[in-house]
């Protein structure tokens, strides 16, 4: 049959890609990409392009070559134009880890257990260094492989810059090395399988070329694939077909025709045409679990009908052709009955099997297919090796970098993967009847294989492939990489954040979410203030001002009079019955108490009694990570501190739950509602049942939160935050009552805040019984309230903060010093063990100034509001005189860095908008708050590589502007 | 060619909705309105459902539910279409195209904008379709690791179950080996379920 040729551009195609290499070797290098100037400069250095070979260069050598792939994260760090970044697909937009769900890697598959930093967005980009022998050998020895890694390892040498050992611009976050096995003549994998024969029969203008193509009729010639299929910028076989019955004739397979009139669309063009998409994978092999199952001796045809070919690579459904036969199609009945529907290799390219009619060709496969160019990684263990070698195999680790080129991830790699391996749709089957050798056994305890309807099934087994990580990639022509060479362009991570700013609709848009509608970098500096009118539907009109300038903010927090802060005592009297010592009006009384209670909150050696405080839960924490390699920064860190200080600081230690902890409203609240009364029957009374876990502990901080939504946050006043802060704040005034009137008995004991409280309302001011219970309560509250979740976000913000800077707590706070080259000294010397007390205090010195950068970047309170009630004259720092309405809200814009103009250096009296002890926030908490801070990166910086988790659960969430979740990892 | 959102996911389940214009008049020569067209080609399937007679939306065997809906908003008439399926929409269009081309043509044909080539040209009825994608906000899936055909697989082991049961207690009585070998033949017969 005469084939379309196609003219497919060899010479700009990266080597290895359309067609194999007989690479023996490899090294992988995944890069993080620090500087994106210096890195495009490499990619257009000479030394770098000798050898980023093509297609047609490839074909005339031996030695080494390399291939450049870019994740979309890699293209993000480049700079590539947004415009240009949003005409990349879904799936490669995603990347690997955020579709692990989707795909089937759950379970102990799944990214947040992946190795070092696959699955981050700190994997930018990957080169792969490949070694093409002179000569073959029917098995390379360990010398042999040796050599081929070191030649490898003088190119890498000749590329990078010989301090950091990655390219310039970059650092190597990772490396896998890969050889290929061979035994007997034949590329095996580690479970003793020959591997690498299928491949798809592509029109790359090569013909005569056995298998592995498409059908399209069942008992037609095997036809070439759509190069489209598997290089961008070509027709894939839809819009061949397409194209077919447009012309009803065949025509040419070559490059999609473009309306090059919209640049946009030309642009996309031209950056993709001639790469592909690639797939990575590591998958790690239990080769001793597989063998024992169902290798050796008698079990050895149940491997072989899990894979679907002999050891040796013969097809079980056509045995006589031998062992690299490939034009098998499972058409006929025969060969159904001999090849196991369940098998891999059957499943991963069902060829025939999804035919319907009797007629069909291979239609439902043919958008399915991947180019694999996969290679093992690890020794291999001979078939014929004795049990005890089984149990030194656990050792070390083997498997096989996955890697696989497709032109559309979701509808080829993914598609097998989630519907052909990880599910048993396509077979019509209810259990999950999974890949048996490369499935996710998670859904699946019993561990079936079942080879044919007629035979029973078998149990028991096991995974035996593990993934450990992975990404998607995309690999340019030559011509692409050039052009994202030149589009590079360096941004500033603070200006990322800086979005379009719209228009403010004085009927629907919300006054809190400035954001949107103000350039902070615009309050800074011309006349430093924002005025909005919010309106409702009725014609009512009330103003908003917003400042940022910190003289303004000075001053409007000391002008009570003007700006008060109402809002929090209407609160607070609705919740408590009483007032706290911020709600109260500035008298002679409250300054003196004020002054008391200061002093109580920060006694005489301070820092030794915080310490104390948190010593164990440091070292819960420090042990924890240690164990699990992971840990929530919210759950785990933030939350866990402020929760000891209220119990071995303030003395809150033990409300007296007795039996079952049990909030009723807490229950209410899991399942979205505030009055337990209300819960529909089956919820009430079995919470556990639908989900609903708590402590002690937990019920302590939910209804301390509950009170602090209502009273800090709740600026919108919803009604549902109102009813549940109402019923927690019954619920622990209660139990505070009783703990107090119960701590009252006993003899004081301990120095706690509680007993000094108690001891300074009955002698100071002759409190006695419940009056003296409820005016202790009251401080506690506010204490408590002040500076749990307020300190709980510090943390979270400011440790997430400082890891947007760099890959890891380290390197993100000696990128956040810059060019503070003594600040940098100090660290390091504490980093490296000096822990002497000057160091100590040093180095508290220098965190102080990171805390309050990061608080800059990302405040605990981005919005402090005021009220000025009866309206009155305001003159700004930049002596505008304001008339302010009567009824105006004035809010303090903390958050001042969107714009470019975050000043690493602020002057100290201005630090504490960030953190302040005017503003409502962390009352008196300030130095507890962080000092928290301080003990929570000190923690972290004992580990290597503290950095978010791979995938959906190491994104920072938040729930009621409240962090939520984050899972950081550390180790490799 | 391609938008940023997929559409919302619950587990393996998707969803899709578009809301198209019709076209106004008629075609060429045509007496029968756009308007009318496309009501007849609903109603046919409409009716060869209610008859039993498959449809060629049976070809794409991951869709849930589907619906039609025709709507006057006082100037233009609409297409209302959403549909739950399992899978990603980019595969769920591309079966459109690859399976079912000529019965999209005839329902979306009748409608503004609709890609002259048809729905064989993929790229630009996918550009069609995320022109006229409504973004769902919040989507229920009551199972959403369960796909229809499983449920169709589970059903029909039921019934073998059923029908097992059915036949043991018909001949009643006997002896446990024999039961027990009855047993092994249903296990052999039904284990792909």
């Amino acid at each position: 049959m005469d084939i379309p040729k196609c003219e497919i551009q060899l010479n700009d195609i990266q080597g290895h890609v359309i067609r194999g290499a007989k690479v023996a070797a490899s090294k992988f290098y995944f890069l993080v990409i620090t500087e994106p100037k210096a890195f495009a400069d490499f990619l257009k250095s000479e030394g770098f392009l000798k050898y980023l070979a093509s297609e047609q260069k490839i074909r005339e050598r031996s030695g080494a070559f390399l291939n450049i792939a870019f994740s979309f994260s890699g293209l993000e760090a480049l700079g590539l134009p947004g415009k240009l970044l949003g005409q990349f697909p879904p799936a490669f937009r995603e990347g690997m880890a955020n579709r692990s769900e989707f795909i089937g890697d759950f379970g102990s598959d799944g990214p947040t257990n992946w190795q070092g930093y696959f699955g981050t967005a700190y994997i930018h980009a990957m080169i792969a260094v490949h070694w093409i022998p002179d000569s073959r050998s029917d098995c390379w020895s360990e010398e042999q492989c040796q050599q081929h890694w070191h030649a490898i390892d003088d190119v890498w040498r000749f590329l990078v810059d010989p301090i950091s050992g990655a390219p310039a611009g970059s650092h190597c976050l990772a490396m896998e090395q890969a050889h290929v096995i061979r035994e007997g003549g034949k590329i095996k994998e580690h479970f003793g399988f020959t591997d690498g024969i299928s491949q798809p029969y592509v029109n790359d203008g090569v013909t005569c070329r056995s298998g592995g193509g498409k059908k399209t009729e069942r008992n037609g010639e095997w036809q070439p694939l759509a190069a489209g299929e598997f290089l961008l910028g070509y027709c894939d076989e839809l819009q061949l077909n397409h194209k077919r019955t447009a012309n009803n004739e065949i025509v040419p397979d070559t490059l999609i025709p473009r309306d090059m009139e919209n640049p946009l669309d030309a642009a996309f063009f031209e950056l993709t045409l001639n790469g592909s998409y690639m797939v990575y994978r590591k998958l790690e092999q239990d080769v001793a679990g597989f063998r024992k199952a169902c290798g050796d001796g008698e079990h050895g045809s149940l491997a072989e009908k899990m894979v679907g070919r002999r050891y040796d690579g013969t097809p079980l459904s056509f045995p006589e052709y031998g062992d690299k036969y490939n034009e098998f199609d499972y058409g006929d009945e025969e060969q159904k009955s001999r090849c196991p529907f369940t098998s891999h290799v059957r499943r991963a390219n069902p060829r025939l099997s999804l035919a319907e009619g009797p007629e069909d060709g291979t239609q439902l496969v043919d958008q399915h297919r991947i180019i694999r160019r996969g290679i093992s990684y690890g020794n291999y263990i001979p078939m014929n090796s004795n049990t005890d070698s089984h149990q030194n195999m656990n050792e070390s680790s083997r498997g096989i970098h996955f890697i696989c080129y497709n032109a559309r991830i979701d509808s080829q790699f993914e598609f097998i993967q989630k519907h052909w391996l990880n599910s048993s749709d396509f077979m019509a089957s209810a259990s999950p009847v999974v890949d048996p050798i490369c499935g996710n056994r998670h859904q699946d305890p019993l561990g079936m294989f079942a080879a044919r309807a007629d035979e029973e099934p078998v149990f028991g087994l096991q995974q035996y492939v593990h993934v450990k990580g992975g990404e998607y990639f995309f690999t340019p022509g030559l011509h692409g990489v050039a052009l994202i060479a030149r589009l590079t362009n360096a941004i500033d991570p603070l200006l990322r954040d800086r979005n379009n700013i719209e228009l403010f609709d004085s009927l629907n848009s919300d006054p809190l979410q400035i954001e949107k509608h103000i350039d902070p970098a615009q309050l800074l500096t011309g006349k430093g203030y924002v005025k909005f009118e919010i309106e409702d539907d009725r014609g009512h009109s009330r103003p908003y001002y917003y400042f940022a300038k910190p003289e303004d903010l000075d001053a409007i927090l000391n002008a009570p009079d003007l700006f008060t802060n109402d809002h929090y005592r209407s609160s607070i009297m609705a919740l408590t019955g009483r007032d706290m010592l911020l709600s109260r009006p500035v008298t002679k009384e409250r300054e003196a108490l004020k002054k008391h209670l200061g002093v109580l909150m920060n006694p005489a050696g301070f820092s030794d009694l915080m310490q104390a405080t948190l010593e164990s839960e440091l070292t819960e924490i420090s042990r924890q990570l240690q164990e699990n390699q992971s840990i929530d920064l919210v759950e785990g860190i933030a939350r866990r501190l402020p929760l000891a200080v209220i119990k071995n600081f303030f003395g809150v230690d033990n409300l007296g739950f007795s039996g079952e902890p049990y909030s009723p409203t807490e229950v209410a609240f899991h399942f979205g509602c505030t009055d337990f009364a209300r819960l529909p029957s089956r919820w009430k009374h079995n919470p556990k049942a639908f989900g609903f876990v708590s402590d002690q502990d937990k019920t302590l901080l939910f209804w301390i939160r509950a009170l602090f939504l209502e009273v800090f946050s709740n600026q919108y006043k919803i009604k549902f935050i109102q009813e549940l802060a109402a019923n927690a704040s019954r619920e622990l005034i209660q139990k505070m009552d009783q703990f107090i009137a119960g701590k009252m008995q006993e003899a004081a004991t301990s120095p706690s805040l509680l007993t000094q409280l108690l001891a300074l309302f009955q002698t100071e001011y002759g409190y006695q019984g419940e009056a003296l219970v409820k005016a202790v309560r009251q401080s506690l509250l506010e204490f408590m309230v002040g500076s749990t979740d307020t300190a709980a976000k510090g943390i979270a913000e400011v440790i997430r903060t400082i890891l947007t800077f760099g890959i890891d707590m380290q390197s993100g706070l000696f990128n956040l010093l810059k060019d503070d080259e003594p600040s940098k000294y100090v660290l390091k010397k504490w980093l490296e063990g000096d822990d002497s007390p000057e160091s100590q205090a040093m180095v508290d010195a220098v965190l102080n100034g990171i805390i309050i950068t990061c608080l800059r970047i990302n405040p605990v309170a981005p919005l402090i509001p005021r009220y000025c009630t009866h309206g009155g004259r305001f003159v700004t720092s930049g002596h505008e005189v304001l008339d302010i309405e009567p009824g105006a809200v004035v809010i303090l814009v903390t958050k001042v860095t969107l714009g470019a103009s975050l000043m690493y250096k602020l002057p100290v009296e201005q630090e504490r908008f960030l953190f302040t002890e005017n503003s409502p926030h962390a009352c008196m908490g300030r130095q507890i708050a962080m000092f928290e801070i301080r003990a929570a990166i000190k923690v972290l910086l004992k580990f290597k590589a503290v950095r978010p988790a791979a995938g959906p659960s190491g994104q920072y969430r938040e729930k009621y502007r409240l962090p939520e979740r984050m899972i950081l990892r550390c180790g490799t | 060619m391609f938008s940023a959102q997929d559409a919302r996911f619950s587990g393996g389940v998707n969803e899709l909705t578009i809301i198209t214009t019709v076209k106004p008049g008629r075609p060429p020569g045509a007496v029968f309105t756009y308007l009318q067209q496309l009501q007849t080609v609903l109603d046919s399937v409409r009716d060869r459902e209610t008859s039993g007679v498959p449809t060629p939306i049976r070809l794409v065997s991951t869709i849930h539910f589907a619906r039609w809906i025709l709507w006057n908003d006082g100037d233009t008439n609409k297409l209302i279409f959403t549909s739950n399926y399992d899978g990603s929409m980019w595969q769920y269009l591309r079966d459109f195209s690859s399976l079912i081309a000529e019965d999209m043509d005839r329902v979306w044909g009748n409608c503004v904008g609709y890609p002259e080539g048809g729905c064989r040209d993929f790229d630009a009825f996918w550009d069609y379709v995320k022109q006229h994608q409504v973004e769902t906000d919040c989507f229920f899936a009551a199972l959403p690791g369960e796909s229809l055909r499983q449920r169709e697989a589970l059903i029909e082991f039921k019934r073998a179950f059923d029908r097992f049961v059915a036949q043991q207690l018909a001949v009643g009585g006997q002896d446990t080996d024999n039961f027990y070998r009855q047993f092994c033949l249903f296990l052999k017969q039904n284990q792909f379920y």
